[in-house]
């Protein structure tokens, strides 16, 4: 063996905190080092046994919610704390990395405290780094104590008594403070101690605070993030943590402060969006929707908050559109409500999407007098939109089109038609204009449309049948998993159209059996509770399908995660071998439920008569 | 392959009663060879370079030799080993420039023999892999020749050169052209680039570039010896 000569030992002496150590020392490293390699994409499995090293490449750690934790090049270690192991480490490059026994390296350096040193202390660096990192990504990513609404914390001495920090928090307006003895942490006190232990023990309120402390109180050091904080209240079940820096309380974060960090975006978003003067300021705005999914996505917010929050973007854009409209042209000359239909109506946008809009005017509209006014502020908000990214429908459903700029008699006319005479291009309408929503105006002309609306529907079963047949169009792809039934037509061969063979078929039949049964919920989790509750559908059957439209959902907005993320074009098309094969179970699983649900439907509307 | 396994191993036992006295060739000769339906994952490999005055093996000389050891798909630097061999034969200008071994040094260099003994110990049980398998075979038979009276000695070996072109499809002539020379094919594999340029250091580099086409053909734990072969 003729150690001395091996490029290794090169490498070792330029990697921190080996080159603090003997020559002899970094021969006997070698004795107990392996060199791997693994391809870039794939995980490493790590062993709790050995300390990693990247001798070429890059490694990129997640955690255990796919959040980016750390990115490792040459000469970075990991594997060395047993938090790290449960991370997933994959190879962002090829890579070429070197391995040592843990226990035999702790031993050679035992008494070198520089580079024991290193490895405690790396794992609070990789968190900063991280920090910095994804700073811009997510703001549950800071300290918690730059999150901390009072960067003081309210330090009160054990002796003092109940009410005067009773006082003193009502004056605060804070909802606890910390107790000390001798200048120490000792306790807290939250606004729930003085409902569980005051009042409902009939305390005198003379006591010293110090009986009603929570003693030993959980803290957590002014440098963990609010991820981590949110994790620790989870755990231990509380809503309030000291932060202490220096063994001193420094500060102190609440579940409230946590919360608040966390819809921060959306509700920032949506008050710059109420201040834009005209549809330029909005475009700008708009463009931050992609990256409002993705942070929703990482802080693993429910699909359905998330396509809420998004939908209400798109809601609140169009308000203030007509808002920048009415200011433009003055007061409109008689009622109306501008009415959205299709994804937005049913609040289940994710990122953008194509506009469907509607006009329904009051029936005192008159066409010579009014016309113009309603087709300039039609064109205003539809061009808006468009630049905003909700781009122009192709099928003209927008109140642009005159078509589709009516007064409420006209529009009861066309409803009358479409349910009495289904014919194939009236139940192609069907899927948009079925789904209405109000977003301004009076809404009372659209609640006045509909209810007389579902009061046919509801009574006539041979409309019933020609929806429900619509909606066997769109079939989920059973054989999906062992040979691919993918859209032949367009690009995307070798992919599955969630959006086609998922989620609107799904959307269907709650459509049909809202429309038979009169439910007016128009989301399509909503349809499907009302009719669970109304017995329009089983319970169970409404449950399932509910589950299935989520995890559906769910695939499809990690799918455009990843899009948004790679800068690529958002669309519905996900590659099997995206799918992990756990997903792709459950995949299976939610499919089949959507056929039997079809099916269920197909002979419950005799439509096969048709 | 099956046959070649066979008859390889005939060979083998057949040289094996020949020899009476024990002596390293006939301890590598009771190890059988590797079978080919093994799992890689359970193989030991010793991974071989030659330095030599040149590529004919009847003629020219093994001037070095170096080698390092794969063993649970990982290397194993420890094992990393360089030989020095006395050719009692003067260098050529244009070898001194390729390798940087003086005359000096290698006069300090071990006997042939001493040299193939060790190797033999090493060998002996495992899985050989080089990169360009022509030279190594041809000078490793050439000295069985000499110094063991036998035509070719039986072993089990891969060739990384080999695994590349079976991979881009370039089964045609056997010609090394310059994006399968090891430095070239370690490029494309994203691993170091190492100043040094010796029989060890080259050995420890076609361990890696093995391990790295190992892990591209995928599911490296369901790979048998005879899928590389």
């Amino acid at each position: 063996m003729e150690i001395e000569a091996l490029e290794i030992i090169d490498f070792f002496k330029a990697t921190l905190p080996l080159d603090c150590s003997e020559p002899e020392q970094l021969e006997l490293l070698i004795s107990k080092t392996e060199v791997g390699y693994r391809r870039k994409g794939h995980v490493l499995t790590l062993k709790p046994d050995f300390l990693y090293l990247v001798r070429k490449g890059a490694v990129l750690i997640e955690d255990e919610n796919e959040k980016l934790f750390s990115i490792l090049g040459e000469h970075q270690w990991f594997g060395y704390s047993n938090q790290l192991l449960l991370y997933t480490h994959s190879c962002k490059e090829d890579t070429l990395y070197y391995r040592i026994d843990k226990q035999y390296f702790h031993e050679l350096f035992s008494n070198n405290n520089t580079i024991e040193n290193f490895f405690v202390d790396a794992n609070l660096k990789a968190g900063i780094k991280f920090q910095n990192i994804t700073k811009q990504n997510n703001l549950l990513n800071d300290s918690v104590l730059s999150m901390s609404r009072a960067n003081d914390a309210y330090l009160v001495d054990q002796k003092t008594s109940i009410e005067q920090v009773a006082k003193l928090m009502t004056k605060k307006n804070i909802t606890s403070v910390v107790i000390t003895s001798n200048d120490k942490l000792c306790g807290i006190v939250t606004d729930r101690a003085f409902c569980t232990k005051v009042a409902a023990e009939k305390l005198d309120v003379t006591e010293p605070v110090g009986t009603i402390m929570s003693k030993k109180p959980i803290s957590i050091a002014h440098y963990k993030s609010g991820v981590e904080a949110m994790l620790l209240m989870a755990n231990a079940q509380i809503r309030h943590l000291p932060i202490v820096k220096n063994k001193k309380v420094v500060g102190m974060i609440t579940a409230a402060d946590l919360l608040r960090k966390q819809s921060h975006n959306v509700v920032f978003l949506i008050n710059e969006i109420l201040v834009s003067k005209d549809s330029d300021d909005l475009t700008m705005i708009s463009k931050q929707v992609p990256l409002l999914l993705q942070k929703s996505f990482e802080s693993n917010m429910d699909e359905h908050d998330i396509t809420y929050s998004v939908s209400s973007i798109g809601r609140s854009i169009n308000q203030q559109l007509l808002k920048q409209a009415e200011s433009l042209l003055g007061a409109p000359p008689v009622e109306y409500a501008w009415v959205v239909a299709g994804s937005m109506a049913r609040s289940e946008q994710i990122a953008h999407s194509d506009q469907d809009n509607l006009l329904i005017l009051s029936d005192d509209y008159q066409q010579d007098l009014h016309g113009e006014y309603f087709s300039k502020l039609a064109k205003y908000v539809c061009d808006g939109l468009n630049a905003c990214g909700y781009v122009y429908c192709p099928g003209d459903v927008m109140a642009t089109n005159d078509k589709w700029r009516q007064p409420f008699s006209v529009w009861k006319s066309y409803f009358n038609k479409w349910i009495n005479e289904p014919d194939p291009k009236a139940l192609m309408y069907a899927s948009i204009f079925f789904d209405l929503k109000c977003l301004y105006g009076d809404s009372t002309l659209l609640d006045d449309l509909l209810s007389d609306v579902l009061k046919k529907t509801v009574k006539n079963t041979i409309f019933q049948s020609h929806m429900a047949a619509n909606a066997l169009h769109y079939t989920a792809p059973l054989g999906f998993f062992r040979n691919f039934i993918l859209d032949k037509n367009g690009v995307n061969q070798n992919a599955l159209d969630l959006k086609k063979k998922g989620v609107v078929p799904i959307v269907d039949i709650a459509r049909v059996y809202a429309l038979s049964h009169g439910a007016r919920s128009i989301n399509t989790q909503d349809r499907l509770k009302e009719l669970a509750e109304t017995g329009g559908l089983s319970q169970s059957g409404a449950n399932d399908l509910i589950e299935a439209y989520k995890f559906i959902n769910l695939i499809r907005i990690k799918h455009q995660r990843y899009q948004i993320r790679s800068d690529n074009l958002v669309d519905n098309y996900v590659l099997t071998e995206e799918i992990s094969s756990l997903d792709q179970k459950h995949l299976k699983d939610a499919f089949s439920i959507v056929t039997d649900m079809q099916s269920a439907m197909g002979s419950q509307y005799q439509t096969s008569i048709l | 392959m099956i046959f070649s396994y066979f008859f390889a191993d005939y060979y083998r036992k057949k040289h094996l009663k020949r020899l009476t006295h024990s002596s390293s060739i006939k301890d590598y000769l009771n190890h059988p060879l590797v079978k080919s339906n093994k799992l890689i994952k359970d193989l030991e490999f010793l991974v071989l370079d030659f330095e030599t005055t040149g590529l004919d093996a009847d003629n020219d000389r093994i001037i070095s030799l170096g080698y390092t050891v794969i063993k649970n798909l990982h290397l194993l630097p420890k094992t990393s080993t360089h030989v020095l061999i006395n050719p009692k034969q003067q260098l050529t200008e244009d070898n001194v420039g390729i390798h940087k071994l003086t005359d000096e040094e290698l006069q300090n260099g071990v006997s042939l023999n001493c040299a193939m003994e060790g190797l033999l110990s090493e060998m002996a049980g495992r899985v050989i892999v080089v990169h360009f398998d022509v030279i190594e075979k041809s000078f490793i038979n050439r000295a069985c020749l000499l110094l063991y009276q036998m035509k070719s000695l039986p072993m089990v070996m891969i060739d990384t050169l080999k695994i590349e072109q079976k991979k881009s499809q370039h089964i045609g002539p056997y010609v090394k052209q310059q994006s399968m020379r090891l430095y070239a094919l370690r490029e494309k594999y994203n691993l170091p680039r190492y100043r040094a340029h010796n029989a060890m250091q080259d050995a420890i580099a076609t361990a890696e570039l093995f391990l790295a086409q190992i892990d591209y053909i995928g599911r490296k734990h369901l790979i048998k010896l005879k899928d590389l072969i």
